[in-house]
């Protein structure tokens, strides 16, 4: 086991994605409780639709409305559903053949128990009350009784033409995934020094630059390890914006400074935010030192820098000044 | 046509993560590549790199790899969100096309995430599909399911495919596991880990000059399926099926092949659609089924196959790479000791 370092990590985002051709008719369908597929130039039936064959390429002819009953081509059973499935006791997701199709759709089927599940096993759709044009808006497939009547096998066929009320279908996906993240073993050992007020770099053994953070490798060269160099905390803007737009997840005041600095001794720079200066006064060139946090706020993470000010010019004693570091 | 071969491969696969990076783990593996080929990293001249930043759930970390890699002064790179076998097929085109006389071809993979396969769902159609949240898992179970329905295999030949390719297992006490997705069980399912690979590929003079035996690229095809599940009969390999027959290999002999079949009712499907009248040796690396280093292990299927030709003991291998859902998209490499 390493000493690397570790975190819990989570990656989450959202997006909303509007629906178009097919697929639209499709969804538009769930919300009246009808399953549309689509018929292709020899004939088949997709369900769901496609506005392509995808053997042939060919456009697709027309949309053709089925019945909400079918059959389990294949299934596999889920005995402990998680808090991201769309039923919490044990479930069946299954590949469902309606009545007329020539394809099958991915769903999932409702029954007590594993047992009562098999292949060929007669199926209809269980309409959510509530719908909006999900694939959600089927519950479940669950399974056809003997005595249930069976709407007749026919099918009604249409333009599948969207109403203007429906134009707007969209399907929002929520993506959340948990990480433990480690940083790596140089990486680690910089972030550590960070953690005691340190900053380490590392020097190329072939072309004698100095990367910080250290790297497991010079990047131009490829020779590695880099020999360890402490660098100093102070040194030159080289780059600089005035951040004057709001974002997710912004933690600072409107406007700051985001920019970044070449620490003396290093050939790379880093980025960082500066303070203590209005932004109207920060140039290039500019000399800047590191404001670190207390010592009982030190962390490995670069934000135990909270932020670099202009190196302080003080009065010598003798009335003239002098920049501290020299 | 000019000829182009495999002349140096070098992997490592991490069963536990121990804290290396990217660049920590593609590094050596790079630099072990270049030395199995005599090849210096200056007389590379296309980089094909493969790799997926939803595997360590961090943005910008496939810059990072990049530490490991011969990328200055700056050549042909290309990225790919995928398998490092398609970025092996993209290199192996350039060089076809004269755009350099070698070129490294590498993979890295550090899924870190609590559920290491649940980036796989990433892949889902987000309409249809992803709502349902259906894992790696129960799809590769459909397609099982699919396959023991077909009549022509049951749970025991799976069990059997387990007991080859895990070291730790013997078929007569696997039936007795619980499902995790019937009819599939944990041992069916790839153990996900860490890793890199990387793969030398040299033209005709310098691969010669590389080698006494480069496994020169006989061929290469890849093809996809329709993304719709339940459109495509599941218990064959229709994209392997045509690859394979472009590749000439349905009733042909393969001393050494390697399937990259994350579940093991997979390899059965794969080995079916490749068609081979006769195989020497079956995934003498153990597969995918015991070290799943997903986006590298296509790109090692295929460079162990190849060192077989580097180290003299074939004449003519096959690897396999897939990606997608149940197999939908399948690459097959024919390679060959005279050529």
């Amino acid at each position: 086991m390493s000493d690397a370092l570790r975190a819990h990590h989570v990656l989450a985002f959202s997006y909303r994605r509007s629906v178009g051709g097919a697929d639209h008719r499709f969804l538009s369908g769930l919300a009246e409780a009808e399953i549309w597929g689509s018929r292709t130039a020899d004939g088949r039936i997709l369900v769901p639709p496609l506005d392509h064959d995808p053997d042939t390429g060919a456009r697709t002819e027309e949309f053709v409305r089925l019945g909400d009953v079918g059959v389990v081509r294949a299934w596999t059973w889920v005995a402990e559903p998680g808090p991201e499935h769309p039923a919490d006791r044990g479930f069946a997701y299954a590949l469902v053949e309606l009545d007329g199709a020539d394809a099958a759709m991915l769903h999932v089927v409702d029954v007590d128990n594993e047992r009562e599940m098999s292949t060929g096993m007669r199926v209809r759709a269980d309409w959510r009350s509530v719908r909006v044009g999900s694939i959600l808006d089927i519950r479940a497939f669950v399974p056809l009784r003997a005595a249930e009547a069976v709407p007749a096998a026919g099918r009604s066929t249409g333009t599948g033409s969207i109403r203007r009320d429906e134009a707007s279908l969209s399907v929002v996906s929520d993506i959340r995934l948990e990480y433990t993240y480690e940083p790596g073993l140089v990486a680690s050992a910089f972030l550590r020094s960070i953690a005691q007020r340190r900053i380490m770099g590392g020097r190329c053994s072939s072309c004698g630059g100095v990367y910080v953070p250290a790297r497991p490798r010079c990047p131009a060269c490829r020779v590695g390890p880099m020999a360890e160099v402490e660098l100093d905390d102070r040194g030159v803007v080289t780059s600089y914006t005035v951040v004057h737009v709001p974002f997710d997840g912004m933690t600072l005041e409107l406007p700051f400074v985001s920019a970044w600095v070449r620490l003396d001794g290093a050939d790379v720079s880093i980025p960082h935010l500066l303070g203590e200066v209005p932004p109207e006064e920060v140039r290039v060139g500019q000399r800047v030192e590191a404001v670190w946090r207390p010592d009982d706020e030190l962390a490995p993470t670069w934000e135990s820098i909270r932020y670099f000010r202009p190196t302080r010019v003080t009065p010598e004693p003798d009335g003239g000044a002098a920049v501290c570091d020299g | 046509m000019r000829r182009i071969a495999i002349v140096g491969f070098a992997s490592e696969v991490v069963l536990e993560p121990d804290g290396r990076n990217e660049a920590e783990l593609v590094g050596p593996v790079v630099d072990a590549a270049l030395g199995a080929a005599k090849v210096s990293a200056a007389d590379i001249g296309v980089v094909g790199s493969a790799g997926s930043e939803f595997l360590n759930g961090v943005i910008g970390t496939v810059m990072g790899a990049f530490d490991g890699l011969p990328c200055w002064p700056p050549r042909t790179h290309s990225h790919l969100e995928a398998d490092g076998a398609f970025a092996l097929y993209e290199s192996w085109i350039r060089l076809l096309a004269g755009e350099a006389e070698a070129a490294l071809v590498c993979a890295f993979s550090r899924p870190l995430a609590t559920d290491r396969v649940s980036v796989l769902g990433m892949q889902l159609d987000p309409y249809l599909v992803a709502p349902l949240a259906p894992g790696p898992r129960n799809l590769a179970a459909l397609q099982a399911r699919a396959l023991i329905d077909s009549g022509r295999y049951g749970e025991g030949d799976l069990a059997r495919v387990v007991s080859a390719r895990r070291a730790d297992a013997s078929s007569d006490q696997l039936g007795g596991q619980p499902y995790v997705a019937s009819p599939l069980r944990a041992h069916d399912c790839s153990t996900v880990c860490a890793g890199a690979a990387a793969l030398v590929l040299a033209a005709d003079g310098p691969a010669t000059a590389s080698s006494a035996h480069p496994a020169w690229i006989a061929g290469m095809d890849q093809r996809i399926e329709t993304a719709g599940l339940g459109r495509r009969d599941l218990s064959v390999s229709t994209s392997t099926q045509a690859a394979a027959s472009r590749l000439g290999l349905p009733g042909s002999v393969i001393d050494v092949l390697e399937v990259h079949a994350p579940f093991s009712h997979q390899e059965l499907i794969v080995v079916d659609a490749i068609g081979a009248t006769e195989v020497g040796s079956l995934n003498p690396s153990g597969g995918a089924l015991p070290a799943d280093p997903i986006m590298a292990t296509g790109l090692i299927r295929i460079g162990t196959a190849a060192q077989a030709i580097l180290d003299g003991h074939a004449r003519r291998t096959v690897g396999h790479a897939t990606n997608g859902p149940c197999l939908q998209h399948n690459l097959v490499c024919l390679m060959e000791r005279d050529r």
